[in-house]
């Protein structure tokens, strides 16, 4: 666990050696919203980079640490709920609750990864989905103070304007992409990589699988948590098909498998463009599913590296 | 009370140990956890009502067409999902099994999605066979769940006669044990699972019609259905037949209890507790191999 401390000015300076076209991407993303383009679309971009968060924090567990979490949801709701919670019983500050949600987060990935880490493969993957499923019906169950089926309205506000939420939204992409970035490209990173290769080597090694895994989970946790704090705020609610939802959890994993696995950004990328499609395809009511789906299999099929993975195909073919 | 709760149990439990013999088999057979096994029984269901709403037909034709659909869904869900990923190059286990159970879940999408734009996603149900009860101890009870329950254990008879006694079904056995060594001995592995998959269209089919009839299905409900499935299967064992059989009536009984006396909103939650306890101190299930 020391290694990522010690080593950060390292993993500094190996992130400063992505290709400088992808830092560039960030001063226009800021400016995005002042270029004027409807107040809709920018709502739509800021739902799309809180999807680019959950992606990116289940490609640390997947690409890396070779988890399958089924279950991403499960950490985003226990952030949007406990953040949702404490705001609707008058806790003001919304940053507190903020952090208190995606604090709240990590404890639950303790105590859904400690069990579940016993377990390879898709037997993990199981249980992550399980434990949505539980979730769910806790929450029905607890109606009273979740608000059940229905959802819980936030009565306070992050920012009222459209764009200082969008602002708000990239800040937290930004932040969580370079921390898990750093985290991927540092020792710690290569360890994970290790383990989720060949974990009977790795251990021979004399790495704690299960504590790297743990770690990574909670890491991984932390920025999903906050980012489903964030949403909630944005959205103004805390309901049970947009944050405690098996299939939100597999549109996750769609996204960053278009994106592209093993890279972080290209899930972020992933989650964007899965959203913005979405949105698009939405005048063609239930068939625009059918259709996102459709595309989604396609990838998977016929580009299993993602589309960041097809650019770099190119690259290493000249 | 308690003899009907007995009685409902054990015509839950069969229809579930119908429903779930199929995925446990391709699991057990050709190592596939198919997430689009609660949309493939819907979809079974979904065409038996249409056809029984749009013709004459009798129970058995109604049957039929339910069981020629699961058949078609199951050998697509081979050719247009498990086939390409298998094929694709460069994959480790890991990333397959993650690609199998994603791929899955989009085809379940792309079906229950299909399946809600042409009939439109509401709940159906397939008529009962015959009208009529009968009175078991002082509990009336359907004669058409009867005879349901009987389909379901008859089919899971003659399932049984043709995996240990016939050549065909014998290499389903040995392929599960060791394809390698069958492969070896002359046999068409390709052929197998698409024998493997017929099977599976066909239990899937007959399972569907009659939760169609029992419980009524619709295109959303697949994955409900699916997760009710999976807690057998994991309690049972993965691919052990034998297993999951017995799984099916412990959760059968179990969702009938809290059904009768918590309250039905809280019918799956005591399976999916089960379901995590025996993952995390016995995650091979009570027969299951490791």
């Amino acid at each position: 666990m020391d290694h990522p401390a010690a080593s950060a000015p390292s993993a500094l300076k190996r992130l400063a050696s992505t290709p400088h076209l992808a830092w560039l991407a960030v001063p226009c993303l800021i400016a995005l919203p002042y270029l004027g383009p409807p107040e809709y679309a920018i709502g739509i971009f800021t739902l799309g980079l809180f999807f680019a968060v959950y992606a990116m924090g289940w490609d640390l567990l997947f690409g890396y640490a070779g988890e399958p979490n089924f279950g991403a949801t499960f950490l985003i709701g226990v952030g949007a709920y406990t953040a949702a919670m404490l705001n609707s019983n008058g806790i003001t500050p919304p940053w507190i609750c903020v952090i208190a949600g995606s604090a709240m987060s990590v404890i639950a990935g303790v105590l859904l990864a400690l069990p579940a880490l016993r377990l390879r493969g898709p037997y993990f993957g199981l249980v992550t989905l399980v434990a949505v499923l539980i979730l769910r019906q806790l929450i029905i169950l607890f109606s009273h103070q979740t608000g059940g089926e229905i959802g819980i309205a936030v009565p306070d506000v992050l920012a009222l304007s459209t764009v200082a939420n969008y602002e708000i939204a990239l800040a937290c992409a930004v932040v969580s992409a370079v921390m898990i970035m750093a985290v991927a490209r540092s020792p710690f990173g290569l360890i994970l990589q290790a383990i989720g290769q060949d974990p009977l080597n790795a251990q021979a090694m004399g790495f704690s699988v299960v504590k790297y895994k743990l770690a990574a989970f909670c890491y991984s946790a932390l920025f999903s948590g906050l980012a489903g704090a964030l949403m909630t705020f944005y959205m103004g609610t805390a309901s049970l098909n947009v944050f405690v939802d098996a299939s939100v959890g597999v549109q996750i994993i769609i996204a960053a498998i278009i994106g592209g696995r093993r890279t972080i950004i290209g899930p972020a990328i992933g989650g964007v463009f899965l959203i913005v499609l979405g949105e698009y395809m939405r005048p063609f009511g239930r068939l625009s599913e059918l259709v996102v789906a459709v595309i989604a299999l396609l990838v998977l099929l016929f580009l299993p590296n993602g589309l960041l993975g097809l650019l770099k195909l190119k690259r290493s073919a000249r | 009370m308690l003899v009907q709760l007995l009685i409902s149990g054990f015509l839950i439990s069969a229809i579930y140990a119908l429903a779930t013999t199929g995925f446990t088999l391709l699991y057990g057979v050709s190592g596939i956890l198919n997430l689009a096994h609660g949309t493939t029984l819907a979809t079974a269901g979904i065409v038996a009502w249409y056809v029984a709403g749009l013709t004459s037909f009798g129970p058995l034709q109604i049957i039929l067409s339910g069981v020629i659909a699961g058949v078609v869904v199951g050998l697509l869900t081979y050719a247009v999902i498990v086939r390409p990923i298998q094929r694709l190059p460069g994959l480790s286990d890991a990333d397959e099994h993650v690609f199998m159970l994603v791929g899955t879940l989009l085809w379940t999408i792309i079906l229950q999605e299909a399946l809600a734009n042409v009939f439109g996603d509401v709940p159906v149900s397939v008529p009962q066979i015959v009208s009529g009860v009968v009175n078991i101890f002082g509990v009336r009870t359907p004669i058409s769940s009867l005879l349901v329950a009987a389909i379901s254990w008859g089919l899971l008879g003659t399932l049984w006669l043709y995996v240990g006694f016939t050549k065909s079904g014998r290499s389903l056995l040995a392929a599960s044990i060791n394809p390698r060594g069958l492969v070896l001995c002359g046999y068409n592995l390709a052929s197998i699972h698409r024998v493997v998959w017929t099977i599976y269209g066909l239990l899937a089919g007959v399972a569907g019609v009659l939760i169609a009839m029992v419980h009524g299905v619709s295109p959303s409900g697949g994955l409900e259905l699916t997760a009710t499935a999976f807690s057998i299967v994991i309690l049972g064992g993965l691919g052990s037949v034998t297993g999951s059989l017995i799984a099916a009536n412990v959760i059968g009984y179990i969702e009938t209890a809290t059904a009768y006396l918590a309250g039905p909103s809280l019918r799956s939650l005591p399976s999916l507790i089960i379901l995590v306890a025996v993952l995390y101190f016995r995650p091979q299930g009570l027969f299951g191999r490791r």
